[in-house]
């Protein structure tokens, strides 16, 4: 079993504000993670924390999940090439 | 004018998480305090601290809890406990015109300290986002604000040591003038971090640890040598006698005198002078004399300064009269709570009136011919016909407070 980025950033939603978006499809608009803005800013600090990375935060034009994803992917890969984006649960 | 009663109380303290506990405490002469760890702050030289047993999963899930300073999770639970005690509602409409005031000192100090230690050791390029909203100053007052809908005066008042009593004081001028109806008031401390108490230590006015802990701060005794730092929140509801009798509340005493009077001086050093006009101030503000006082709650820092300096001023406003009243210091058993000191010191003094009985100083056992008032030594004292209390509290930078309560009637 591998976890997804999808179901990773699920696991932080639940565990750091207990928002549970059950199964939320990539396309949902980012709006849809119940988050407010200060909520976000935090939701991305903790994103930073899990992935091991540093996230832009100006210019951002996220609209949907997929988009998040999309960013978290492709941050990872710039920054800690070798890190396994979907690593094995246990 | 509007009369102005105490309706409810909510304690987090080093004698507990409860009003009736603290003072259960408070009357046995149950000292706060004790070491810390020998794992925390290594390089910590007076390893002791009155602590709150406080576990903050008790009061509020995980994913609240994180994002509030401690100075906020102790504030939150005492006013939700004085809401409690009061059995207060407020309807919609009143809400506009009911606020909070919150006293402290350093405020979301751990907050700030725990982002530094992830900047200066741990070398992170990016600090916590939450970081200011905890730290500020107002954070307490602002999650109170939002807890009860409060959506009058919601200030923060931070004058060091007379932080809370500053609070209750303008809270209830501002019930006194009509501004509002009903305010929750008091102050939250949550400052038992390494840098401070590296600090608090250097500036020496921290009693060095006795072999038994709980004999460390010993106010108005010869031995004495400073305090022990203390933490937690006090808070009280406040609202004008009209409403409380209307509701049928429980009153549990009337805030009838205030003052707030600077020394325009020493940083540091309290004046005789200084405490005697504030003191003299409360007495002409509740229209009094000095003859009325039963009790008064001393700062009682157990600083050499602070304990012959207040002696002096009490003997200054109450002249011969002075060697009658029963003069206790209860920061011996919950430490010195900064900014929720004065608030913390109002309730001890308020249930001191409601059950007619006086806490003690502790720990005094060297009589200071320079000390020479009544501090209720050792054992609490049952009294009758105690009417009228005064709450002293004197701070660094000078703001001094004093707030007297009489019982209702």
């Amino acid at each position: 079993m591998t976890k997804t980025i999808l179901e990773r950033l699920k696991t932080l939603l639940l565990n750091e504000y207990n928002i549970d978006v059950g199964l939320i499809k990539t396309d949902a608009p980012i709006q849809s993670l119940g988050l407010d803005s200060l909520d976000m800013v935090d939701f991305f600090y903790a994103i930073e924390k899990e992935f091991k990375i540093k996230l832009p935060t100006q210019n951002l034009d996220l609209k949907s999940v997929q988009d998040l994803i999309a960013l978290v992917e492709r941050t990872v890969k710039e920054q800690t090439p070798g890190q396994p984006l979907n690593p094995k649960t246990e | 004018m509007n009369r102005v009663v105490i309706s409810g109380v909510g304690v987090v303290s080093p004698l507990g998480n409860s009003g009736p506990e603290f003072f259960d405490h408070l009357i046995a002469g149950k000292s706060g305090v004790s070491r810390f760890p020998d794992d925390f702050a290594p390089r910590l030289g007076i390893r002791i601290a009155a602590r709150c047993a406080f576990n903050p999963e008790e009061h509020f899930p995980r994913n609240i809890a994180r994002k509030l300073d401690p100075v906020s999770q102790f504030a939150l639970v005492a006013a939700e406990q004085a809401v409690q005690d009061a059995r207060l509602e407020l309807a919609e409409e009143e809400k506009r015109r009911s606020g909070v005031y919150v006293g402290t000192s350093v405020g979301g100090i751990k907050a700030l300290f725990d982002s530094h230690i992830q900047l200066l050791v741990e070398n992170a390029t990016r600090l916590p986002p939450l970081s200011i909203p905890m730290a500020m100053n107002n954070a307490p007052v602002s999650h109170i604000s939002a807890r009860f809908g409060l959506k009058g005066a919601c200030l923060t008042y931070s004058t060091a040591c007379s932080s809370s009593a500053v609070a209750i004081g303008e809270a209830f001028r501002l019930i006194q003038h009509g501004y509002a109806d009903v305010m929750l008031a008091g102050g939250s401390e949550a400052s038992l971090e390494y840098g401070l108490l590296m600090a608090w230590e250097s500036l020496g006015t921290l009693a060095p640890e006795a072999s038994d802990p709980a004999a460390s701060c010993r106010p108005f005794s010869k031995d004495r040598s400073g305090f022990v730092l203390g933490e937690g929140a006090a808070m009280v509801v406040l609202e004008s006698r009209d409403r409380a009798l209307r509701r049928g509340a429980r009153i549990l005493g009337e805030v009838i005198g205030y003052s707030t009077t600077a020394e325009a001086g020493h940083i540091t050093k309290p004046s005789e002078a200084g405490m005697a006009a504030a003191m003299q101030a409360a007495l002409d503000n509740a229209g009094i004399t000095a003859d009325s006082i039963g009790y008064i709650n001393a700062h009682g820092t157990a600083t050499l300064v602070n304990d012959v300096t207040e002696t002096r001023a009490i003997k200054q406003v109450f002249g011969a009269k002075a060697y009658a009243i029963p003069v206790s210091s209860t920061k011996a058993m919950h430490g010195h709570l900064l900014g929720a000191a004065g608030a913390l010191e109002l309730i001890a003094s308020v249930l001191s009136l409601q059950h007619q009985i006086l806490p003690p100083t502790i720990n005094l056992a060297v009589p200071d011919p320079e000390c020479d008032l009544d501090y209720v030594p050792g054992q609490a004292r049952k009294v009758s016909g105690l009417t009228t209390v005064m709450s002293n509290s004197f701070a660094f930078g000078g703001t001094n407070a004093v707030l007297i309560v009489r019982a209702d009637r």
